[in-house]
């Protein structure tokens, strides 16, 4: 089988990081053309995983957005992304815990087929893109959303507009869901409701210091598995008996 | 038929990589996974409208996994 080349990758199961590389070119392969790649393991976010334990996925603290189809959907989503995602960039204030507006968009829209009605299994919306914590209580509506921070109007506005994900756009407001910020923000008639949440009190405070919650929050973060520490202990403890028993059995 | 012929979207495996973890699960193991969760995606409304925006672009993303051991199973069984 011929793997693609030169194309977005996202890496997120194998790893627990994402990263992304733009692409401008497409690979024929097995003659269709792929673009992007998902890196994904389901199983390192299954309950019994070392990854889930370690993660602390049991914990309701730390397990929104982070079930597998959860997870697959968000770097699917990168995935559609594509070459929007070469104009990144960092986010900070109100949104610090989101990193960038790519994995903003892609937990805002993630949070949206996590409320779908229609998706039977499902964690909780998701408040940072760093861990997977979840969305203040008071924030987890269509339209309290915006109160999270002045930078989330126009990164949303932005979004809707952008030719390529009209379609997607589209397509989710027509769903039935308790978080439907993409649907808000097309709804003209609401545009000057959102002006006034997205520069409410709530909005100004967290914009001032969310950085410092987030920067505590990273501090605290579980960690990745380390090294299966007692199967290299055995496997070290294996090779020095051989070793003693070679030694004995001149 | 699998999910990916209903959906026109590739799991392909990269042979050219390592799994980072060491994960020994076989590569036919690791794809059912993945095509169950992407069954969970498209029972959903909004999963069907990403999986949609992503066919409707014209071109196919491959979900792939770095499994050289897998590679290294099927070499050394070959």
């Amino acid at each position: 089988m011929v793997s693609p080349q030169n194309k977005l990758v996202l890496n997120c199961g194998s790893s627990n990081f994402s990263f992304a590389v733009p692409v401008d070119v497409a690979v024929p392969s097995k003659g269709r053309t792929y673009i992007a790649e998902v890196h994904f393991d389901p199983s390192g976010y299954m309950s019994g995983s070392v990854c889930y334990r370690r993660r602390h996925r049991g914990s309701f603290a730390f397990n929104r957005g982070a079930l597998p189809d959860e997870v697959l959907f968000h770097e699917l989503f990168h995935s559609l992304r594509g070459s929007e995602a070469a104009g990144n960039f960092g986010l900070n204030g109100g949104l610090s815990g989101h990193d960038d507006r790519e994995e903003f968009l892609a937990v805002v829209v993630t949070n949206i087929y996590i409320s779908d009605y229609t998706n039977g299994h499902r964690s909780g919306l998701r408040g940072a893109h760093f861990n997977h914590s979840p969305l203040d209580a008071n924030l987890s509506r269509s339209l309290t959303f915006f109160k999270s921070s002045p930078q989330v109007l126009p990164l949303m506005r932005a979004f809707v507009t952008t030719p390529s994900m009209r379609r997607l756009c589209e397509a989710l407001c027509s769903v039935k869901a308790s978080f439907k910020p993409v649907a808000a923000v097309m709804d003209r008639s609401l545009a000057p409701l959102l002006e006034k949440l997205s520069q409410s009190d709530q909005s100004i405070k967290r914009e001032a210091w969310m950085p410092f919650v987030t920067g505590a929050a990273r501090l605290t973060e579980p960690g990745p598995p380390a090294p299966d520490f007692a199967a290299g202990m055995k496997g070290l403890g294996e090779e020095l008996a051989r070793e003693a028993l070679s030694v004995l059995s001149r | 038929m699998d999910f990916g012929e209903r959906f026109l979207i590739d799991v392909v495996l990269d042979q050219e990589n390592s799994d980072p973890w060491g994960s020994s699960v076989r590569f036919d193991t690791w794809k059912l996974a993945v095509e169950r969760e992407l069954m969970k995606i498209a029972g959903s409304k909004a999963g069907m409208a990403l999986l949609t925006s992503l066919r409707n672009k014209g071109k196919f993303r491959a979900i792939c996994r770095r499994l050289l051991r897998w590679s290294a199973h099927r070499t050394s069984s070959s």
